[in-house]
């Protein structure tokens, strides 16, 4: 009911819905949204991560999408982009983290580095941008938050680091549901079996999948998904 | 019958026990320690604060047992690895390693700086992940070790107002898991503790000026007593290596849900 009213007052005010997508490898998820919401005219906005990027870079705009770099851990950069889309009168009625999947440091950094780094562009962005989007989402009262993670696993053979950073932002989009969920934003952890934005048919399951939880009533939101090949 | 993995070879250098993360008397950390001193192993008291963990020490040699006190901030993996060489190359053979450090803070989400989810993260996380680089190296060369990290509830879910302290336990109690899973084939037991509830100790009890106390003892049946966590971290570590905890929860009797 609330996102009908939000989506009424929208159209009186002259604000136009939009998609910010944010993480390191998101261009084929965000060129798949813009094919599925042409016709719902919502914009896209694809926000990189770039940790060298300390204000926001607007890469290109036009009217479908808005590429924007920026080092997602600095918070006054994240504020800008806010600005920039409240100016641009568009409201973010969906927000999708993509945190690092396959994370390649530097090779001349060493380990503590390599390590800090990991969470700077996994947990720590995760926290940054929660910050930003839900004031956000709270300001406009609704709004859907979808983090992306890996499944969790219990092997032998994988990437403990990358295991325990989703581990983390897990844990992080449970503790954010129990405290947003009543205050009208919808917080859910979605866990995919590996990131491959080569994989068009992967990019589109998860656009699919982030629109069916975008779409949920308040009556029934998911706070957890998992996708499997 | 099959010998414990960890039995200890009369022959063999000194059995010790490494637990890091110990602050007051009337903690985990501190009950831990006592437990393995009293089995006979060497302690080593690690933590933060020299008065606290030689207070913790001394008590442990007031009742008969060994133990050195050691103060060192285990979130740098210099000080760590330099504590493990340094037992390493005595006539010592280091039989358990206990990882409690990191203490729940609650903060508001909204108002939490970035700096704080990164303290909390390396308190929680990091320093448990420079615990196992420098004992597992260890353990592999010994080819047996016991290594148990302390869990919390936030291990398990993540809840209002502790989000900081819910990710690095979270990460903490991934890692711990698989490390399980890629040492047992190595005679190495890694397991993780979920300490489920508020704890009988220092650290709740002194909260908010006593106030810690009065939540503890209106909720449930008052909390988990840390001498009967210690038993369990004894028996993870006497456990025979064909079957052994990869994860344990410990939680009163009655508990709210």
């Amino acid at each position: 009911m609330k996102k009908i009213f939000t989506r009424l007052f929208q159209r009186q005010s002259k604000q136009q819905a939009c998609i910010v997508l944010i993480g390191d490898d998101i261009h084929s998820l965000s060129q798949v949204c813009i094919e599925k919401h042409k016709h719902k005219a919502m914009h896209v906005y694809q926000v990189l991560h770039d940790a060298k990027q300390n204000s926001v870079k607007i890469e290109c705009q036009n009217f479908e999408l808005t590429l924007v770099s920026l080092n997602l851990i600095n918070q006054a950069a994240l504020k800008d982009l806010m600005q920039h889309i409240r100016q641009q009168a568009h409201q973010i009625e969906l927000c999708i983290f993509q945190p690092s999947f396959h994370p390649h440091p530097p090779k001349e950094t060493d380990l503590t580095q390599q390590i800090e780094q990991q969470w700077q562009n996994t947990g720590l962005s995760a926290v940054s941008v929660s910050q930003i989007m839900i004031k956000q989402m709270l300001h406009q009262q609704g709004g859907t938050l979808i983090f992306l993670g890996g499944q969790p696993t219990m092997a032998a053979h994988v990437d403990l680091l990358s295991q325990s950073m989703f581990a983390g932002i897990r844990a992080l989009s449970q503790s954010l549901a129990r405290e947003f969920h009543p205050k009208g934003i919808h917080i859910a952890y979605c866990m995919l079996p590996d990131w491959d934005s080569q994989n068009k048919s992967l990019m589109t399951s998860v656009q699919n999948l982030c629109w069916h939880i975008y779409q949920q009533p308040e009556s029934t939101w998911s706070q957890e998904l998992s996708m499997n090949i | 019958m099959s010998m414990p993995s960890n039995s200890i070879k009369l022959t063999n250098p000194i059995p010790c026990a490494v637990v890091i993360g110990v602050g007051a008397q009337q903690g985990i950390g501190a009950a831990v320690a006592r437990r393995f001193a009293q089995a006979g192993l060497k302690v080593y008291v690690v933590g933060r604060t020299l008065q606290k963990v030689e207070d913790v020490a001394a008590e442990i040699r007031s009742l008969g047992g060994t133990a050195i006190a050691k103060s060192l901030d285990a979130e740098d993996p210099v000080q760590i690895q330099i504590l493990f060489d340094s037992i390493n190359h005595s006539d010592e053979q280091i039989a358990a390693v206990i990882h409690n450090v990191g203490g729940n803070v609650p903060s508001i989400f909204l108002k939490t700086s970035l700096q704080f989810f990164t303290q909390m993260w390396r308190s929680t996380f990091l320093s448990a992940y420079w615990v196992s680089q420098s004992s597992l190296k260890i353990f592999e060369q010994q080819q047996k070790g016991t290594l148990i990290f302390t869990g919390a509830s936030a291990s398990m879910r993540g809840k209002p107002f502790f989000a900081a302290f819910t990710m690095g336990k979270s990460a903490l109690r991934s890692y711990a898991l698989n490390l399980a899973q890629r040492y047992k084939s190595q005679n190495i037991h890694v397991a993780h503790v979920v300490v489920d509830g508020m704890v009988d100790g220092d650290r709740v009890n002194k909260a908010l000026f006593g106030l810690g106390r009065l939540a503890r003892l209106t909720r449930g049946t008052g909390g988990l007593n840390i001498e009967a966590i210690a038993e369990n971290y004894w028996m993870l570590y006497q456990q025979s290596s064909d079957l052994w905890t990869h994860e344990l929860d410990l939680r009163p009797y009655q508990e709210r849900f």
